[in-house]
């Protein structure tokens, strides 16, 4: 489905990304694991087109991405939730996720009712304004916002940020539900590398703009090295 | 009585202008997040096409205004694509729209040095009758000012609040990155709201034309009344301007009707002082 190669990545003239190659199969989940200032987000981004520079392939679905703007790639199926969940803070829950599928031309209803029927809460929360729901709450609505335009690969930058155990276990059982049942393929990019890993079928260890390791994501549970970096054993 | 109704009467004509340049002024900054200081030459630009089509080009009144006002509305997206995105997506330039719209104003005042002259021009007033009734005058050229500044303010409203493209521009305004991520083209969203701001200061200068004359400097006394709708009303709120700039309006009218005309600008002022003491965020503006 997805195919980065060579992808380099610059703010300004600093480069954040080297090289980086990473496949995601269709119906995969894919974790990228990397401490603080790796460059996952600035690969989510480099992804979409937003703020930095890139050169080399982003193919989707045998499409090189690389010239598209970052505004059309919503039309190929591709959303993020990005990090910090970015929601529109002063329009109501219902218009987030409306907002959600603005690209989209066709009858949406169907979709509607089905985010809401995964995601209980906002269905109570519909008139509220995104900015004064809680942590998990927001985490929710930008997720459910992402599927309102019935993507066939969702990007998710560190979803159990500043949530509660519980919390960022609910979303990840909501990731592996989405996979499953509507069959998109996702790729998360995770700090909690525990739930992650267990999570995803397939993980790459992103260091200092480096794919250092990639593999099977119950082997790289096992790894001495990994444990090392990042479940702290 | 009458004379306090008058007073009020003209107060709310004035604040209805008022808040259409205001409006423009605080969706410059609510969506582009940037300052204009050209917002009175674009009124200006206005206003002598307006005089540019109705005088020379012998039009009637109402195409001249709507081509004067579509004309601004296309200079402006120009330069807001052309000069403004370019030179902000610079690092040379630091983050500095106030040069740059200093210097787009300087050079609009310029060029229609060059094109009009520095002659004072006039068009005449759509409607030459004056209103009275118990006491109270009122030009026709008023009341017609105060109806399309209404309208205008009920366009703009319509236009942000009920349709796709208001959405986009609230989208936009409150987050760039995640509107880009809906889909939203938000380099586009950028020039035509500019576009849009200018063109209602454009307007303003289209109706007032008649009453205040056109040269190059008109700008200047209605940029700094701009400013201070968009700081009273909370800048980057709609609503506020709507409300700060018809207070403007009364409290000049007042302040004109029982302390001279002298005072009108520092009482107008004062208000923008007095709003930064106890309300720093505006009327309608959100705390920070
Ligand atoms: N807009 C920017 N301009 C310049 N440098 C940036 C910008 N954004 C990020 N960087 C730098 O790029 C590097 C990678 O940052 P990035 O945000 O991608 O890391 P991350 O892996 O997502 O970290 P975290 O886990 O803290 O979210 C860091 O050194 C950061 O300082
Ligand atoms: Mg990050």
């Amino acid at each position: 489905m997805l195919r980065i190669k060579n992808l380099n990545a610059y703010y300004g003239d600093v480069q954040v990304l080297y090289d980086v190659n990473v496949e995601v199969n269709d119906g995969e989940i894919v974790t990228i694991l990397g401490s603080n200032g790796a460059g996952k987000t600035s690969l989510m981004k480099t992804i979409c087109g937003i703020e930095t520079r890139r050169k080399g392939v982003i193919e989707f679905n045998g499409e090189n991405l690389i010239n598209l703007p970052a505004h059309k790639l919503i039309t190929r199926g591709i959303t993020l939730t990005p990090e910090g969940r970015h929601l529109f803070p002063e329009l109501t829950v219902r218009e987030n996720l409306l907002l959600g599928a603005y690209a989209i031309n066709k009858k949406i209803n169907d979709t509607y009712e089905k985010v809401l029927e995964m995601f209980p809460r906002l269905k109570e929360r519909l008139s509220q304004f995104a900015g004064t729901m809680s942590g998990g709450e927001q985490q929710m609505c930008a997720i459910g916002r992402a599927l309102m335009s019935n993507p066939t690969f969702l990007m998710l930058d560190e979803p159990s940020l500043g949530l509660a155990p519980n919390i960022v276990e609910q979303v990840f059982d909501i990731i592996k539900k989405i996979n499953k049942e509507n069959g998109i393929t996702v790729m998360v990019v995770e700090q909690n590398a525990n739930i992650a890993l267990q999570t995803a079928d397939r993980a790459y260890a992103l260091e200092n703009g480096e794919i250092k390791m990639s593999g099977d994501a119950k082997d790289m549970l096992r790894s001495p090295d990994i444990q090392k970096l990042y479940l702290g054993l | 009585m009458t004379v306090f109704l008058q007073s009020l009467i003209n107060g709310i004509i004035s604040g209805s202008y008022y808040a259409v340049l205001g409006i423009g002024l605080t969706v410059t900054w609510g969506v582009l997040k940037m300052i204009n200081v050209a917002h009175g030459d674009f009124y200006m630009l206005g206003a002598y096409l307006f005089y540019t089509f109705s005088r020379i080009a012998g039009l009637p009144v109402v195409p001249s205004i709507i081509m004067g006002v579509l004309g601004v509305f296309l200079v402006g997206m120009l330069l807001q694509r052309g000069i403004i995105a370019h030179a902000l997506g610079r690092e040379a330039f630091g983050n500095s729209p106030f040069i740059i719209t200093l210097a787009i104003g300087i050079m609009l005042e310029n060029i229609a040095q060059i094109i009009w002259g520095e002659n004072n021009r006039g068009v005449p007033y759509f409607n030459e009758t004056v209103f009275e009734f118990g006491g109270l005058t009122m030009a026709a050229q008023r009341l017609i000012v105060a109806a399309i500044a209404f309208a205008t303010l009920i366009a703009v409203m319509i236009l942000i609040k009920k349709t796709r493209f208001g959405w986009a521009i609230s989208a936009t305004a409150q987050d760039r990155f995640s509107a880009t991520l809906m889909g939203i083209n938000t380099n586009r969203i950028y020039m035509v709201t500019f576009g849009l701001a200018v063109a209602l200061a454009a307007v303003a200068g289209c109706i007032l034309a008649p009453i205040y004359g056109i040269n190059p400097w008109m700008g200047g006394s209605v940029q700094l009344k701009s400013f201070v709708v968009c700081i009273v009303g909370g800048l980057g709120s709609v609503g506020g301007s709507i409300v700060a700039g018809i207070l403007l309006g009364i409290v000049e009218s007042f302040s004109t009707q029982f302390f001279g005309s002298g005072w009108q600008n520092v009482i107008a002022y004062s208000l923008v002082l007095v709003m930064f003491w106890v309300r720093p965020e505006g009327i309608f503006g959100k705390k920070h």
